[in-house]
């Protein structure tokens, strides 16, 4: 039985999964080094994203119907290609791990200090591979029937906080010189070139991928840029920028009249759902390239040994979130590139050599 | 220390063992090869030094550039 | 097939315990609602108290009486540590429930504490996860202790009567605006900017620490405390004190819309005017390198108080609101002239110029050589019920 999933459905999926984490981690950095003006970087770094989009389209044109982890055992054949499909792996896996303690962090560091991280990633784990077990189908349907539950408590929190607004914390607007923004290369990396996970998905979109995949990533980089520009307006730049999570904060200063003034755990609710779509993609993607490549006859198994080396993995990450942040701002974007840009790019340069040999024989 | 031990064997060798049983060497193979660097990250972990993957990816990195 | 369902009910109710949170489970009743929380240091002996004022569960119309007495609303502990974090681990020793802080609804700041700087509370309750900083905070003429030990009638708790006042401050008055969080306070200081923070005053010495004593008798002055006065802020240290008079203008040049009742002097006679700010206009503009600001605000006045005097003519209105109009720019400029002189730059004046002219090489310098022109439209636009006062016949 063939999986179909709708473009809309793709689509809705692709904002999700670059949203993800992006409140908890970027935020803060983003606005450290942008000040007033970081609401307009989201928007450059998803054009990069779109580009970045159609490279790997690229690459797809020439192998229709085959996910990313096919493509390296046609191009290269069985054992070169296993290698590479393997790399992929690891990638996928270092993904769900990151994003397994970046949840842990943020629920340790303010909801549930006691509460030890193994929990959070054991009961997480559990519900991402029963959906994954599933299959695509279902990971697309839940992401698309969650959106709304989403989308409208989350902007009206903010609609309701929007009596701290001051429009005076945007001046001097458009002031800072974009340049600063290349200083910094690993916002470049992180979420736009993460989306090659998706990717995993192509073969089963109706009627091509292509435009549903650009359009997600054009969306999600609004978003950001406007949930940036609500921070800067709610908190200002110099308090968001010192802040661990100005999401939470920004939330947590909002007040319904005088008795509800403690609404952001509620909240906490969404921005972990939309973390969880994002480890039901990688953990999808893990799971699919084991499935793929190797072919084993079970299933479940596969999805026990996943969660005992994807809950080491989360638990190896990091030392701690100092270190985490130094590594993001120096190491990551040469991370994300290599395997992002430099293998797919290798598999290009393969398939073209591959032609034209043929053409030539011909 | 000991709870590691305890609960990753028995969740690695039975369903392997279980595999094997039923003929599906190759899915016993990439279970056990999947499950063992898990079980191998564990063992630093409950050991008060784990490795830390972050810090691998920087060594491998330097070396290249 | 029942292997399957085995393992995977297995599985589920293992996941079951881990679901409940036991970790971070707390009951209700384990928890000590803070209402109200004071800082206080001890340059002597270098360390800081805090005091807590938590809300007693058993007070209130609908819970059994204790015979015996009143129910107190509120209790207050005190705590002395070296830094604010370490009190987390020695309040327990006063202290049987657990300290829940997220509800506390006003923050008081002991004179001697704000002039050495307020910035190490800051700190902490930005970095507490469960703080919250979006509160009044005050700061309190004299020892912090009686305030903290008194009861106010009407409003049963403190805190609620604290911020109840500053409500309705800000409605019916300019002495008090709604830009007095710690989280105005913290941005304001990050912008190296000025805050004007209200100062709770005691009316008098006598010591009301008992409930059932303040709550039955009728005078509402013995004990209690007044908001009057505001301290002024600078780099997360107090550094002067700003009287009523002062206060008015310094909101009404914040931008404030609180009406507000004044007597004026209009031709000699004495006339008693309600005016509210509609709008304000700040233009930065260079003369020869030196910064000129002009201040233009839109102000409307009502006669509904006045019982000296109404106007009975379109000529009477026009002097009088010509007259109020230069009263207010004076009282303005006179201000600025105090804000220069004591270089707390009340008007904003440095992050103006920072917003509207931000490549200019030397802002400091250029604030310290500012020249201000305050241009005040003043219209009478409403009266009160009675056309003329009634005068005498004799």
């Amino acid at each position: 039985m063939r999986i179909m999933i709708s473009r809309f459905q793709f689509y809705l999926l692709t904002i999700n999964f670059i949203i993800g984490t992006t409140p908890f981690v970027m935020l803060q950095g983003l606005i450290a080094i942008g000040k007033q003006d970081a609401w307009i970087w989201p928007i450059l770094t998803g054009g990069a994203g779109v580009l970045a989009g159609l490279f790997w389209l690229l690459l797809f044109r020439h192998y229709p119907g085959r996910s990313l982890v096919q493509i390296p055992l046609e191009a290269m054949g069985r054992f070169p290609g296993a290698i590479v499909s393997f790399l992929f792996f690891v990638y996928f896996c270092n993904l769900s791990g990151w994003i397994l303690r970046n949840l842990s962090d943020f629920l340790n560091g303010t909801i549930m200090p006691a509460t030890p991280a193994i929990v959070f990633h054991i009961t997480f784990l559990l519900v991402v591979c029963y959906t994954v077990a599933q299959g695509a189908e279902c990971v697309v349907r839940l992401n698309q029937i969650v959106t709304p539950l989403l989308f409208f408590p989350f902007w009206v929190v903010f609609l309701l906080a929007t009596v701290n607004w001051n429009w005076e914390r945007f001046e001097p607007v458009l002031y800072l010189n974009p340049v600063v923004f290349f200083r910094h290369p690993a916002f470049l990396g992180f979420p736009f070139l993460e989306t090659i996970s998706l990717t995993m998905l192509f073969p089963h979109v109706q009627k091509g991928p292509a435009r549903p995949f650009l359009l997600g990533i054009l969306t999600a980089s609004v978003s950001l840029s406007i949930l940036v520009f609500v921070i800067i307006g709610l908190l200002g730049a110099e308090r968001a920028s010192q802040l661990t999570y100005p999401v939470y904060t920004a939330i947590q200063e909002v007040a319904i009249g005088e008795a509800l003034v403690n609404i952001h755990s509620v909240i906490s609710v969404i921005l972990l759902v939309l973390i969880f779509i994002k480890l039901l993609v990688l953990v999808y993607s893990a799971s699919e390239t084991l499935q793929q490549v190797v072919r084993p006859r079970t299933r479940w198994p596969h999805f026990l040994s996943l969660m005992i080396l994807l809950t080491a993995i989360a638990h190896s990450m990091y030392e701690n979130p100092v270190q985490n942040a130094q590594w993001s701002e120096e190491y990551s974007i040469c991370y994300n590139a290599f395997f992002t840009i430099a293998i797919p790019a290798l598999l290009l340069a393969v398939t073209w050599i591959k032609r034209a040999y043929q053409k030539r024989q011909n | 220390m000991l709870l590691v031990h305890l609960v990753l064997v028995p969740l690695i060798v039975l369903p392997a063992a279980g595999l094997l049983r039923k003929g599906h060497c190759r899915d016993a193979v990439i279970f056990v090869s999947v499950s063992l660097p898990g079980y191998g990250l564990w063992y630093c972990i409950a050991n008060e030094r784990p490795f830390i993957i972050t810090l691998f990816l920087e060594k491998v990195m330097k070396m290249f550039v | 097939m029942t292997l399957r369902h085995a393992a995977s009910l297995l599985i589920l109710l293992a996941a079951v315990p881990l679901l409940s949170s036991c970790w971070d489970k707390t009951e209700m009743n384990q928890l000590a609602l803070v209402s109200m929380v004071g800082v206080d240091s001890d340059t002597g002996k270098g360390t800081i108290k805090t005091y807590y004022q938590i809300i007693n569960p058993l007070s209130g119309s609908s819970t059994i009486k204790v015979p015996g007495g009143e129910q107190a609303p509120v209790y207050t502990y005190e705590m002395e540590a070296k830094s604010f974090g370490e009190i987390r681990s020695l309040i327990y020793r006063k202290l049987p429930r657990k300290l829940f802080i997220a509800h506390y609804k006003v923050l008081l700041v002991s004179e001697r504490t704000a002039r050495q700087g307020i910035r190490d509370y800051a700190n902490f309750i930005e970095m507490q996860p469960s703080g919250r900083s979006s509160i009044p905070m005050l700061v309190v003429d004299g020892p912090l202790e009686p305030v903290m030990k008194t009861f106010t009638p009407l409003e049963r708790v403190p805190s609620d009567s604290i911020q109840a006042r500053l409500d309705q401050l800000f409605q019916n008055s300019l002495f008090s605006e709604r830009n007095i969080k710690i989280t105005d306070v913290i941005e304001r200081m990050q912008q190296s900017r000025s805050i004007v923070l209200p100062v709770l005053t005691r009316t008098d010495d006598a010591r009301f620490s008992n409930s059932g004593e303040v709550f039955s008798d009728i005078d509402a002055e013995k004990g209690g405390f007044i908001i009057s006065g505001g301290a002024v802020f600078q780099n997360y240290r107090m550094t002067g004190r700003l009287n009523d008079e002062q206060l008015i203008w310094y909101h009404l040049l914040e931008g404030d819309r609180g009406r507000h009742v004044r007597q004026f002097e209009v031709e000699g006679k004495p006339v008693t005017l309600e005016f509210h700010l509609n709008k304000i206009r700040r233009k930065p503009s260079f003369q020869s390198g030196r910064p000129v600001i002009r201040i233009s605000m839109d102000i409307e006045l009502s006669a509904a108080y006045a019982t000296e005097y109404v106007p009975k003519s379109r000529g009477e209105v026009d002097k009088l609101e010509r007259e109020v109009s230069r009263a207010i720019e004076d009282e303005c400029l006179k201000l600025f002239e105090l804000s220069r002189e004591r270089e707390w730059d009340l008007l904003g004046i440095k992050y103006l110029l920072h917003r509207k002219t931000p490549d200019h090489p030397n802002i400091e310098d250029a604030e310290k050589n500012a020249k201000v022109s305050i241009r005040v439209n003043a219209r009478l636009k409403k009266l009160g019920s009675l056309q003329q006062p009634y005068g005498g016949t004799g």
